[in-house]
């Protein structure tokens, strides 16, 4: 894997590091900087920008090509600000600050060099707001009525209007190329934070154009963030185009469910529809990227939806029923079968109220029969343990660790935003990364230690160049993938990997050990006391089970009793739906107010959006129904009872936001099963950008996501692909 | 509505001539696959540059061998006459970096011909000096002993016709570049003799066809007569 | 005397009371007004004997009555004032505000784009438009409902539309017998649009200059 880019930006990046680390070592601490921005004296660190600066006191300047997140480019030039002794204004996203400089950042000549840069702009960006997606919400759009003129000097009858052909980069982000102004954020983007280094600028002064240059797919899982960042409508989102117009929808603040990272998701929808999923910034998770799969899979919520309940008939067919005939069937099954025989199955997408509620429901009739459908080894203390199943150091801490390793996962497609955090610190930092599993691009540059649990061995014992850069690190960290822990073995994986940190751990608040989960409901499920996998389920013969959205066709009826009587309640006609008895329609997370612990153990709120569709409702109320009808009435009606339930179980469960921080590593350790030391296959399942699209019950559903997963199986036949991207196409 | 309408017949035959005229070389900044140029287009680099490419690299220090695609792409259009892209992923192999970085550069220069031109590529200047000067009538020359139009190659593969911007010989006036040398102080019969000496396979006399050596006056120098005058000239006295 | 008991009837206070006194009589206006002009009923008598005569004997005599005629008689050779409706009808402003139509290019291709501006601007909310990419890939309306029992005829959605798409027309005359008949969807506003097509381009044309 090569990434000249990349290894350009890391010299770059290590030569500051030096710099910054002379600094450190020199005695006194870099003595801030005093600029005057428009009269105000203001103390910033050396090396700010101008426009850095004035946002410290407030002042904003405008601007299309910066962008926090990416490189400065200082191309759109409308940045520019006054400084007192330069006779030319100057571009601030890329001018230092410098001591006693002082800054105009609303004077007339400042108000007529924007004026001047938002002429050019117009000049050949064409006046098509009123088809435009972006209308509404746009930079330019924006700017142009704070900072432009209400005329040009264009003539366009004898120099015509720049027109660009439009580029088809896959069937998620629509292009409009003549609306580009060139800030060239997409192309920084795409090189610097998604590490598609097809994307670029070809020709020059007014035939520039962004692109590929040749026609090809956008092969990144964060492809959709290019439409967050236009500036313009250049590139919008070809699921929402058209269809609506920011004023008149409504947003509501919510969490992701397609993986584990929890990321701060912001729905749009309008007249109950839910339109389309854009993200928040949260700089402990997301920083302010999703992956498609979170921002384009919401087609399948309106497709292959229970809508009503289904009860079994006498020939054998589900039949639609009403809620009533629904609930006292389930209830009276529930109540005639012996608490042994009874379990209850939640899916990696479960709200914790809903996982609280049934256990309470299950628990009130004598059994603990309660699990999830993802496995989990019990070992090591088990979800006892929080240290044992969360990642323990937090996500931002990957930033200041210098040394990683990967073990059975490959978080480009298990967390993508995780996995941009993890480029971004191979990028700006000195990081070595380690990987454990298979050996596909990730974006980063990385050794490769092998593919099973031999090689977890190796670096317990200190041989290999990896583990000496692991054992020398000051901050090192390990992120192992739930798959790796799953299965055979895994307990052991787990025993060793918990030896090597305990190993490693320098200090008391750094676990080293970081497990990557990969469902949004599992950490969740773990923390109020759900079994992890179904495997107990094969000792019994089960005669009634309730899966709550449990899709993944971990259970069939074979491992039942022949006579069993299955209850699914979830959202979305598929694997679980088929084997029930009754179905009951519930809400997907767009649909309700749920809580979701992600991976860190850090629990967050999402909020309903829209209303569960037809008769589906909101899942804990399902099981408090049963609950009533079965004659063991939980004792919440509202879902602040509920949460106050929850907080009885695990305070940190209502203590939205903030990061629990888990201990008992040690006794974990104690715990372990180190003894088995079977190789184990560390290779993880999703390996190349196809497996990436359609994971879970909703994107598997989405027309748009099967859609692009054949676009990307397509662009490893495209022979202009990069050829790292064909050779792991041949691989695989 | 009637007025915008109006407004576009009267500019479109403007734009596209402009662009047919002025695109001639460059192109689109898209590749398209065509019949000359796609992924089946032989490229690969002679041994001699394979040491030349070499001795390029052994130029950038370590890590910065991406400085280096100019003069590799330079030298593969020199080997093969004009860039295919097959050529542009060869570098990129070579340099091991993106192959966008190699398209990149490949259409920012105008120097880099991305579609096949003729043996003899003959770039007109044909800004305002130039065409002050008379460079429209040297255009109109070739074309019609040609036969072709700017941005067209003869049908033997032999020219290729560029009306180009400002190539810096304003002085000498007006000037044609064919490959890499330049003929200047233009008359159409001197255009045509260079075409006929080409055609014959000679190489034709370069720079100025006025009998001057470079760009000096046409009628002897009319300034700096005098003898030069030597170091200390104007000094004060105190400080020679 | 009977004379002034007579008058004193017919007119009461009017009589009596010179005009302008009669105009101040309202204790809240402090300021002298000395600069008026009495425009009520005009004196019938300046209160002489003869001035009560002389209205006397026009009541007596029915003169208004007659100079009634007089004036009736007159109109009769007038052109009338009113007009036929519905057979005639009065000249309207090319700035008229009636019936929403939603007009075509002359290809037949309608204008609307779905930009949404007459649906944000709308004062009554009157108007709900849904849109999706047709399947050309241009943005059209799927929906373009106008409720005209909300619409207030203010005219800023046809001074929002940025393609003359929505215009209100010259057409008053939609009443109908039901209020669902008043919700008009895209349809009919689009056939309101081939209807009135002549009229609406001549009053796009003849207001060009002030828009």
């Amino acid at each position: 894997m090569h990434r000249v880019g990349g290894q350009v930006a890391r010299a770059a990046a290590r030569a500051t590091q030096q710099q910054r680390t002379m600094a450190a070592a020199a005695p006194a601490a870099p003595k801030k900087v005093e600029v005057f921005i428009d009269g105000k004296k203001l103390l910033c660190d050396p090396g700010m920008t101008i426009l850095q600066a004035c946002l410290l006191v407030g002042v904003e300047i405008p601007r299309f090509c910066y962008h926090d997140r990416l490189s400065i480019a200082g191309n759109c030039r409308m940045c520019l600000v006054e400084v007192e002794k330069s006779i030319k204004p100057v571009a601030s996203c890329a001018m230092p600050v410098m001591n006693g400089m002082k800054v105009k950042t609303d004077s007339d000549f400042v108000k007529k060099a924007r004026e001047g840069v938002m002429e050019f702009l117009l000049t050949n960006h064409p006046l098509d707001c009123p088809i435009c997606d972006q209308g509404g919400e746009c930079d330019l759009q924006d700017q142009a009525m704070t900072h432009g003129s209400d005329r040009g000097r264009l003539q366009s009858r004898y120099d015509g209007k720049r027109a660009v052909e439009d580029k088809n980069i896959g069937p998620l982000v629509k292009t409009v190329m003549t609306r580009c102004i060139q800030c060239t954020r997409c192309v920084r983007f795409a090189n610097e934070v998604a590490d598609f280094p097809d994307f670029g600028t070809t020709g020059r002064g007014s035939d520039m154009q962004i692109g590929t240059y040749v026609e090809k797919f956008f092969a990144s899982e964060l492809s959709g963030n290019i439409i967050d960042i236009c500036p313009v409508g250049a590139l919008t989102n070809k699921q929402y185009a058209f269809t609506a117009r920011p004023w008149e929808t409504r947003k509501t603040e919510s969490v992701d469910v397609m993986d584990a990272a929890g990321s701060n998701i912001v729905l749009t929808h309008r007249t109950g529809e839910l339109l389309r999923v854009i993200p928040k910034i949260n700089d402990d998770i997301n920083e302010e990227w999703i992956g498609d799969q979170s921002r384009f899979a919401i087609d399948a919520l309106k497709v292959q939806r229970l809508l009503t309940p289904f009860v079994r008939g006498a020939d054998g067919q589900l039949k639609p029923a009403s809620w009533e005939e629904a609930l006292f069937t389930v209830a009276a099954k529930m109540r005639e079968t012996p608490a042994e025989l009874k379990a209850a199955v939640v899916g990696g997408l479960t709200d914790v109220e809903t996982m609280v509620a049934l256990k309470d429901l299950f628990n009130r009739f004598n059994s603990e029969n309660v699990m999830t459908e993802e496995e989990y080894p019990e070992t090591s203390g088990g979800a006892d343990l929080r240290s044992n199943y969360t990642f323990n150091d937090t996500i931002s801490a990957v930033e200041s660790s210098d040394a990683l390793l990967l073990v059975g996962t490959n978080p480009r497609f298990e967390a993508p935003t995780i996995n941009a955090r993890i480029r971004k610190t191979f990028l700006y930092s000195d990081i070595q990364i380690g990987v454990i599993g298979a050996q596909t691009n990730l974006t980063y540059e990385y050794d490769y230690l092998g593919s099973t649990s031999k090689a977890i061995d190796d670096l317990l014992a200190g041989k290999g160049d990896f583990a000496k850069t692991l054992s020398n690190a000051k901050n090192p960290m390990i992120i192992v993938g739930a798959e790796a822990l799953q299965g055979e073995g895994g307990a052991a994986v787990l025993a060793k990997l918990q030896q090597l940190s305990t190993k490693l751990s320098k200090d008391k608040n750094s676990k080293v050990l970081n497990v990557l989960q990969r469902w949004a409901g599992m950490t969740g499920a773990l923390d109020i006391g759900y079994k992890a996998g179904t495997a107990s389920l094969r000792k019994k013969p089960i005669k009634f089970l309730y899966l709550v959205g449990a899709d993944e066709g971990k259970i069939s009826r074979s491992n039942l009793d022949p006579q069993a009587f299955v209850v699914y309640q979830g959202h979305h006609g598929e694997k679980g739906a088929e084997l029930a008895d009754v179905i009951l329609p519930g809400a997907a997370y767009t649909e309700k107010e749920g809580t979701y612990v992600n991976t860190e153990g850090r629990s967050q709120r999402g909020y309903p959006a829209v209303s569960p569709p037809g008769e589906a409702r909101t899942d804990w109320k399902i099981v408090r129904a049963v609950s009533e009808v079965a004659g063991k009435t939980l004792p919440y009606n509202e879902i602040k009872e509920l949460r106050a339930r929850m907080s009885e179980i695990a305070p940190h469960l209502v203590r939205y936001r903030d990061f629990e921080p888990s201990s008992f590593s040690k006794q974990a350790l104690e715990l372990a099963q180190t003894g088995s030391s079977s190789e184990k296959e560390l290779v993880p399942k999703q390996r190349d950008l196809p497996d990436y699209y359609q994971t879970n019950v909703i994107s598997r559903n989405s027309q748009l996501m099967a859609a692009t997963k054949r676009a990307a199986l397509d662009a490893r036949e495209n022979p202009y692909m990069e050829p790292a991207v064909t050779q792991a196409a041949a691989r695989a | 509505m009637s007025l915008a309408s109006s407004v576009m017949r009267m500019q479109m035959p403007r734009v596209t001539n402009l662009v047919a005229k002025r695109g001639g070389a460059t192109g689109l900044m898209v590749h398209r696959d065509t019949k000359e140029n796609n992924l089946n287009t032989k490229f690969k680099f002679s041994e001699d540059n394979e040491k030349r490419i070499k001795a390029i690299l052994a130029n950038y220090p370590e890590g910065h061998k991406v400085a280096a695609l100019i003069p590799l792409l330079d030298l593969a259009q020199r080997q093969h006459g004009w860039l295919p892209i097959t050529a542009m992923h060869e570098v990129a192999r070579i340099l091991e970096v993106p192959r966008m970085r190699a398209y990149e550069v490949a259409t920012f220069y105008t120097m880099f011909n991305r579609q096949p031109v003729g043996k003899y590529f003959l770039q007109v200047c044909a800004t305002t000096p130039c065409m002050l000067r008379g460079a429209e009538t040297i255009t109109e020359t070739i074309e019609k002993k040609l036969g072709i139009h700017a941005g067209e190659s003869t049908a033997d593969g032999l020219f290729t016709l560029a009306e180009v911007e400002c190539l810096g010989a304003c002085v000498n006036a007006p000037m044609v570049q064919i490959n890499d040398d330049y003929y200047e102080d233009l008359t159409p019969k001197d255009m045509e003799k260079i075409i006929d000496e080409l055609k014959a396979g000679k190489q034709p006399m370069k720079g100025p066809y006025s009998g001057r050596l470079a760009a000096e006056p046409f009628g002897g120098l009319t300034s700096l007569k005098e003898k030069p005058t030597g170091p200390g000239y104007g000094l004060q006295a105190a400080l020679k | 005397m009977t004379l002034k008991g007579f008058s004193t009837l017919t007119k009461g206070v009017f009589g009596r009371y010179a005009p302008a006194q009669l105009a101040i009589t309202s204790n809240s206006v402090l300021q002298k007004r000395s600069n008026y002009k009495y425009v009520g009923m005009p004196a019938e008598t300046d209160g002489s004997l003869s001035g009560d005569l002389n209205y006397g004997l026009h009541t007596i005599f029915f003169t208004e009555l007659f100079r009634g005629f007089g004036v009736m008689l007159g109109h009769v050779f007038m052109e009338p004032a009113t007009i036929n409706y519905p057979f005639e009808k009065g000249p309207l402003s090319s700035r008229f505000r009636g019936e929403h139509a939603l007009r075509r290019y002359p290809s037949g291709e309608e204008r609307c784009i779905a930009c949404k501006l007459c649906e944000a601007i709308c004062p009554a909310q009157a108007i709900t438009i849904e849109a999706e990419t047709r399947p050309d890939g241009s943005r059209r309306t799927t929906r373009y409902d106008i409720d005209m029992t909300k619409c207030i005829y203010c005219g800023l959605c046809q001074e929002a539309c940025p393609v003359d798409a929505i215009v209100e027309g010259p057409n008053f005359e939609y009443s109908t017998e039901t209020h669902e008949e008043l919700l008009y969807n895209k349809e009919k506003l689009l056939l309101n649009g081939d209807r009135w097509e002549p009229e609406l381009a001549a009053n796009l044309q003849a207001e060009y200059l002030y828009r």
